[in-house]
C-alpha cells in the first residue's frame, strides 16, 4: 500500500521533473519569464490523448504531443524576441490563458470542460503501461533522458551562449551568437518536453480538463525551478522533489474540517516566503542573476 | 440602445479596473514589479469594510475608510514581508514572495470568514435608472464617480505633494535620487501604502457590485496587468485609459463573440500591444523592451 | 576590442562550467539527505501508528473513514458545508454506539476542485493511510481521476455528489448516491416545457457542472419542440454579466435558465433586473443556497429550479434541524448528500455485516436507505435513480414547486 503510494509520488516527481526542467531552460538558462508553461503542458495532454483516443499508437501520440508543443513554443517565441523580463511574462500569461479559453470553448474538439475521461495506459510495441510500477519505469525513463538530453545540449556551446545571452544579451551578440535564433530554440526545446511530459501526465491520472493547465500550474513549476536554482538542471529534478513532497507532512495536521484546507495553504505559502528570502538563488543555484534587474533600470 | 448600454457596461467593468491599475502602475513605476498580490489587498479591503459595515453595523461610508487605512497598512506590511528582503534578487524572486503573499492572503481569509458569499446588506434590488437610452443603478454611478475621484487624488498626490515629487523621482532614476538624499526605502513604503489604499477603496466598489469572496481580487487584478500595458506602463493616466480600454473591448467584443471568450479578449488585446505597441498608448519609456 | 571580447568570454563562460561541476556534488548529497530524511520520516511514522498509517481494520475500537473533498479553490463552499455535515452525522452515530459497534473517525484530504489534487488526495488516504471506505464529494474532476485509484488500491469509493455522468463507469468499488446530470437536464428541461416556455434563453458556467447540465437541457428542449433562443457560456469566477445579459434581452426570451453557482446566480438575477430583463427564472441545484434569497429578496420569488433533495420528508426536517442546532445557521449545498453519504455507507456495512470492502462491493447492491435526499438504492452500475425534486421560491422559503 505505501509502495503504491511512494511510486504515485515517484511519477508525479519524474512528470514535474521534466516540466521544471524544460521551464529552467526558458527561464533560467535563457533568462525569459515564462508564465504559460502550463498551456505547453496542457497541449501536450490533449494532443497526446486525442491522437491516441482516435486510435494511434501511443509512441505517435507521445511525439506528436512533443512536436505540436513545439510549435506553439515557436509562435510564442515571437513575442519572446522583442520583450524582456516582466513584460514577457505577462504576455505568456496571457497566451497561457487564450490556450485554456481555447480549450474550454472549442468544445467539439475538446469536449470543453466536461474533460476526457478513460484515458487509456500507454502500450508501447506490446509492452503494457498498467501497474504504478511499470508506469515509474516509463516515467523515470522519459526524465532521465530529458535530463541527459538537455544537459547535453546545455553543456554544449548552446547552453553557454544561452547563458551569455542572459548575463548579458550584448556581450553575447558581440559574440557573434545569433541571439534571436537561441532564444527560439530555447522555447522550441523547452515546450517539446513539456509536451512531453504532458503526454506522460495524461495517460497516468486518465482524465483531463482544461482547468487542470492553468496559471497555479505554471506558478507550481517556477517554484520547482527557483526553489532548486535557475540555471540548475539538478536544482530543478531538486525542486520537483521538494514541492511535490512538502505538501505531503501537511497532510498529517488534524485538524477541524473548516480549517483545514486554508491552514495548509498558508503554511505551504509561509514556508515558499522563508525559503525564498533565505536562499534567494535557489538551494543549488550558483549564479548571481544580474541581467534581467540591471536591464530594466 | 444597445451601443450606450454596451459602452456603460464597459465604463463600470473599467472604472473597477481602473482603481486596481493606478495602484498596480504607481508600484511598478518605482519597483519594476509585478504586484501579483494587489487584487488580494483590494479583497482584504473588502472584507474590512464587510467588518465595519455589517459585524458592527456601522453605514458602509464607515467601512470605506476603515478599509483604506487597513489596505494602506497591509501594503506596508506586504512591502515589508515579501518585497523588501528579495529587493535586490531576480524579478522571479520577488514574483514568488507576491504569489505566495497572495496565497497566504485568499486562505487567511478564508479561514476566518468562510468561502461563502458575503454581501454589503445594500438594501432591496431595484431596477437601474434609465437615461440617455441606457440603464445604470446608483450603485454603479457611485462607483463611476469615486473611481473618477480617487484618479483625481491619485493626481494632486502625485503631482502636488512632497512625497508624490519624490516618488516620482524615485521612479525615474533611484540612484540620483538617492544621491539628493531622498530615502527611497521610506518612499517605496508610501508608494505601497498609497496603492495599496487605492486599491482597497476598488476592492470596496467592487463588492458593493458584486460581492465578497476570498477569490474576488484575482480575476479584477490580471485585467488590471492588461490595462497598464495598453496604457503604457509606469504612466498613471495610461493605466486609467487602459483600463477603460480593457472594460469597453470585452464588453463590444462578447456582444459578437462567443461570451465563453470573453477574459481572452483582455489577454489578447494584451498580447498585441505587447507586439505592436509595447510601450503602450501613454507609455514613453522603453525600458525592458527591444524594440 | 578583441582582447576584451576574449576577457569576458573567458570571465563568463569559465565561471558557468565551473560552477555546473560544482553543483554535481551537491546534488548528490543534498538528494541523497532528502531521500534519506524521507524514508526516516515515512517509516518513523508507519512505526508510530501516526495518523492512521497503521491499518485501521486491526485495532478494534474506531473505523476510519476517508473524505476527499474540496476544502480550498472554486468549489471550497461545498466541502465546507458537505464536511460540516458529515461531521454532524458522525456524531450522530456515534452518540448511537457508532457502526457495528466502532465509533467512526473522519480523515479528511483535499482535493482543491482539481484533477490532479484529486489523485494525490486519494493516494495519500488509501495508500499512505491505508483507508478501505472512501467518501468522495464534490467536482467531477477529481472524483474522476481518484476512482481508479480506489479501484485499484480495492477501497470502497462511496461518490456522495459530483455530477459528471462518466462517472457511471468508473468501476466495480465506485457508487454514487446522487443522481448524474443527464438527469436533472431532463427534468428542468420538462418543466419548462410544460409551464409553457417557448423561448428559453440559457446562461450556464463553463465546467463540467454547468456544460454538462446545460447540455442536457438544451438536447432535451429541443426535442420537446422549444427554442433555445440563445446560449451563453460565463467564467465560472466571473461576477459582470451584463453584457451577456444585454444580448440575452436582444433576444426577448420568455424563460431564463441558469446554472453556475450561488455567486453567479445572485449576480445574475441582481443584473437582469437593473437591466430590466423579465423573464422566468429556471436554475440548476445550485440553487438552493439561502443566501440568494437573503441577497435578492422578492426577486428571486417565483424562480423555479431542481433540486437533489426529497425537501418535504421527516428525515428531511430533522435533519435540517439538527443541523441549525449544532452550527447556528442552515445547512449549505449538498450537506444533505454528505450527510447521507455516511448513513449510506453505516446502512451498507450494518447489512453486510462486514467493514471489508471485498464483501461490501457485492452487499452494496441490496441495501435500501431512505434519508435525507430519499431512497437509495443502487442499480447495476453502482447509480442511483432519485427523481430530482422541483423547487420554487415562496416567500423567500424554499418550496416544492407545484405546476399550475
Amino acid at each position: 500500500m505505501i509502495e503504491a503510494y511512494i511510486l504515485h509520488l515517484l511519477i508525479f516527481i519524474c512528470i514535474y521533473a521534466i516540466l521544471s526542467m524544460s521551464l529552467n531552460l526558458i527561464t533560467g538558462y535563457a533568462g525569459m519569464l515564462n508564465l504559460g508553461h502550463a498551456a505547453f503542458f496542457g497541449i501536450g495532454a490533449y494532443a497526446s490523448v486525442l491522437i491516441v483516443m482516435a486510435g494511434f499508437p501511443f509512441w505517435l501520440g507521445f511525439i506528436a504531443a512533443g512536436a505540436i508543443a513545439a510549435f506553439f513554443g515557436l509562435l510564442l517565441s515571437v513575442p519572446a524576441l522583442r520583450l524582456r523580463g516582466d513584460f514577457l511574462a505577462i504576455a505568456t500569461l496571457a497566451f497561457g490563458e487564450i490556450i485554456r479559453s481555447i480549450l474550454v470553448n472549442w468544445t467539439e474538439f475538446t469536449r470543453g470542460p466536461l474533460g476526457i475521461p478513460g484515458i487509456p495506459k500507454p502500450e508501447i510495441f506490446g509492452i503494457a503501461f498498467d501497474s504504478l510500477w511499470m508506469y515509474f519505469i516509463l516515467a523515470f525513463i522519459i526524465a532521465a533522458v530529458a535530463y541527459f538530453v538537455l544537459r547535453h545540449l546545455l553543456n554544449s556551446n548552446f547552453g553557454i551562449a544561452l547563458k551569455a545571452i542572459r548575463e548579458n544579451e550584448s556581450v553575447a551578440a558581440s559574440l557573434g551568437k545569433n541571439v534571436n535564433l537561441l532564444k527560439m530554440q530555447a522555447f522550441v526545446v523547452g515546450a517539446f518536453f513539456a509536451g512531453l511530459a504532458g503526454s506522460l501526465f495524461a495517460h497516468y491520472i486518465t482524465f483531463i480538463d482544461p482547468g487542470t493547465f492553468v496559471l497555479g500550474e505554471t506558478i507550481l513549476m517556477l517554484l520547482m525551478v527557483a526553489l532548486g536554482g535557475m540555471g540548475s538542471l539538478e536544482g530543478s529534478i531538486l525542486g520537483a522533489i521538494i514541492l511535490i513532497l512538502l505538501p505531503e507532512p501537511l497532510r498529517f495536521i488534524g485538524l477541524p474540517s473548516a480549517v483545514v484546507g486554508p491552514l495548509r495553504q498558508i503554511i505551504y505559502a509561509a514556508i515558499l516566503i522563508v525559503l525564498v528570502i533565505k536562499k534567494p538563488r535557489g538551494l543549488l543555484g550558483t549564479q548571481w542573476f544580474g541581467g534581467i534587474v540591471s536591464d530594466s533600470n | 440602445m444597445v451601443l450606450e448600454q454596451l459602452a456603460v457596461n464597459g465604463i463600470i467593468a473599467g472604472s473597477e479596473y481602473a482603481l486596481l491599475a493606478i495602484g498596480l502602475t504607481l508600484i511598478y513605476g518605482i519597483l519594476r514589479l509585478i504586484h501579483f498580490a494587489h487584487g488580494e489587498v483590494a479583497m482584504v479591503g473588502a472584507y474590512s469594510a464587510f467588518v465595519v459595515s455589517v459585524v458592527f453595523g456601522l453605514p458602509l461610508i464607515a467601512g470605506f475608510f476603515v478599509a483604506i487605512a487597513a489596505g494602506a497598512l497591509l501594503g506596508i506590511a506586504v512591502n515589508r514581508i515579501a518585497f523588501r528582503p528579495v529587493r535586490k534578487q531576480h524579478i522571479l524572486i520577488g514574483l514568488i514572495t507576491a504569489i505566495a503573499v497572495s496565497i497566504l492572503l485568499q486562505n487567511a481569509i478564508a479561514l476566518f470568514f468562510g468561502n461563502d458569499i458575503k454581501t454589503y446588506n445594500l438594501g432591496a434590488v431595484e431596477k437601474g435608472i434609465e437615461v440617455f437610452g441606457f440603464i445604470i443603478t446608483k450603485t454603479q454611478i457611485v462607483i463611476v464617480f469615486t473611481a473618477v475621484a480617487l484618479m483625481l487624488l491619485t493626481w494632486a498626490f502625485i503631482k502636488k505633494t512632497k512625497i508624490g515629487q519624490q516618488v516620482r523621482a524615485v521612479a525615474d532614476n533611484r540612484e540620483l535620487a538617492e544621491s539628493i538624499g531622498i530615502d527611497s526605502e521610506k518612499v517605496i513604503a508610501c508608494t505601497f501604502a498609497f496603492g495599496s489604499a487605492l486599491a482597497a477603496a476598488g476592492g470596496v466598489l467592487i463588492a458593493a457590485e458584486t460581492n465578497l469572496a476570498p477569490m474576488m481580487g484575482l480575476m479584477p487584478n490580471i485585467k488590471a496587468f492588461a490595462a497598464i500595458i495598453v496604457g503604457g506602463i509606469g504612466s498613471i493616466p495610461g493605466a486609467i485609459f487602459g483600463s477603460y480600454f480593457i472594460g469597453l473591448a470585452e464588453n463590444i467584443g462578447i456582444w459578437f463573440l462567443p461570451s465563453g471568450y470573453k477574459d481572452a479578449i483582455a489577454f489578447f488585446i494584451l498580447v498585441i500591444f505587447l507586439l505592436f505597441m509595447p510601450t503602450g498608448i501613454f507609455g514613453k519609456k522603453k525600458e525592458g523592451i527591444e524594440q | 576590442m578583441k582582447k576584451v571580447l576574449l576577457i569576458l568570454k573567458n570571465k563568463y563562460f569559465y565561471r558557468l562550467t565551473r560552477g555546473d561541476e560544482k553543483v554535481n556534488r551537491r546534488i548528490i548529497l543534498i538528494s541523497a539527505a532528502v531521500i534519506a530524511v524521507g524514508l526516516v520520516v515515512f517509516f518513523g511514522l508507519n512505526q508510530m501508528g501516526l495518523a492512521g498509517l497503521s491499518a485501521p481494520e486491526g485495532a478494534g475500537g474506531t473505523v476510519k473513514i476517508g473524505i476527499m473533498l474540496p476544502l480550498t479553490g472554486d468549489a471550497a463552499l461545498y466541502g465546507e458545508s458537505i464536511g460540516t455535515s458529515l461531521e454532524l452525522a458522525k456524531e450522530e452515530i456515534n452518540a448511537e454506539g457508532g457502526i457495528l459497534g466502532r465509533e467512526v473517525e473522519l480523515v479528511l484530504e483535499d482535493s482543491a476542485c482539481n484533477a490532479n489534487e484529486g489523485v494525490k488526495a486519494i493516494n495519500s488516504l488509501v495508500n499512505l493511510k491505508g483507508l478501505k471506505l472512501i467518501i468522495a464529494a464534490e467536482c467531477s474532476g477529481p472524483s474522476l481521476t481518484a476512482a481508479p485509484v480506489a479501484e485499484d488500491a480495492k477501497a470502497l469509493y462511496l461518490v456522495a455528489v459530483a455530477s459528471n455522468p462518466d462517472i457511471k463507469y468508473a468501476g466495480d468499488y465506485v457508487f454514487r448516491i446522487a443522481p448524474s446530470d443527464a438527469q436533472q437536464g431532463k427534468d428542468i428541461a420538462q418543466i419548462v416545457y410544460d409551464g409553457g416556455f417557448r423561448n428559453t434563453a440559457v446562461l450556464f458556467m463553463d465546467n463540467a457542472y454547468g456544460e454538462g447540465i446545460a447540455g442536457v437541457f438544451m438536447e432535451e428542449i429541443g426535442r420537446l419542440g422549444g427554442k433555445v433562443a440563445i446560449k451563453q457560456r460565463f467564467n465560472q469566477d466571473d461576477s459582470d454579466f451584463r453584457t451577456q445579459l444585454l444580448k440575452t434581452k436582444e433576444t426577448g426570451p420568455d424563460s431564463l435558465f441558469v446554472v453556475g453557482y450561488p455567486q453567479a446566480y445572485q449576480l445574475i438575477i441582481k443584473q437582469m433586473y437593473e437591466l430590466g430583463l423579465n423573464a422566468q427564472i429556471f436554475a440548476g441545484d445550485t440553487f438552493k443556497e439561502a443566501s440568494i434569497v437573503e441577497a435578492l429578496g422578492d426577486k428571486v420569488e417565483g424562480a423555479i429550479f431542481s433540486a437533489y433533495a426529497e425537501s418535504n420528508s421527516e428525515e428531511f426536517r430533522r435533519f435540517k434541524e439538527a443541523y441549525r442546532k449544532k452550527y447556528g445557521k442552515e445547512y449549505g449545498p449538498y450537506g444533505d448528500y454528505g450527510y447521507d453519504s455516511l448513513y449510506v455507507l453505516k446502512a451498507g456495512i450494518e447489512y453486510a455485516k462486514s467493514f471489508d470492502p471485498e464483501v461490501l462491493k457485492e452487499k452494496l447492491y441490496g441495501v435500501e436507505y431512505r434519508g435525507v435526499t430519499g431512497l437509495t438504492k443502487f442499480d447495476s452500475y453502482g447509480e442511483v435513480d432519485k427523481p430530482f425534486g422541483i423547487m420554487t421560491v415562496k416567500d423567500g422559503m424554499f418550496v416544492p414547486y407545484e405546476a399550475g
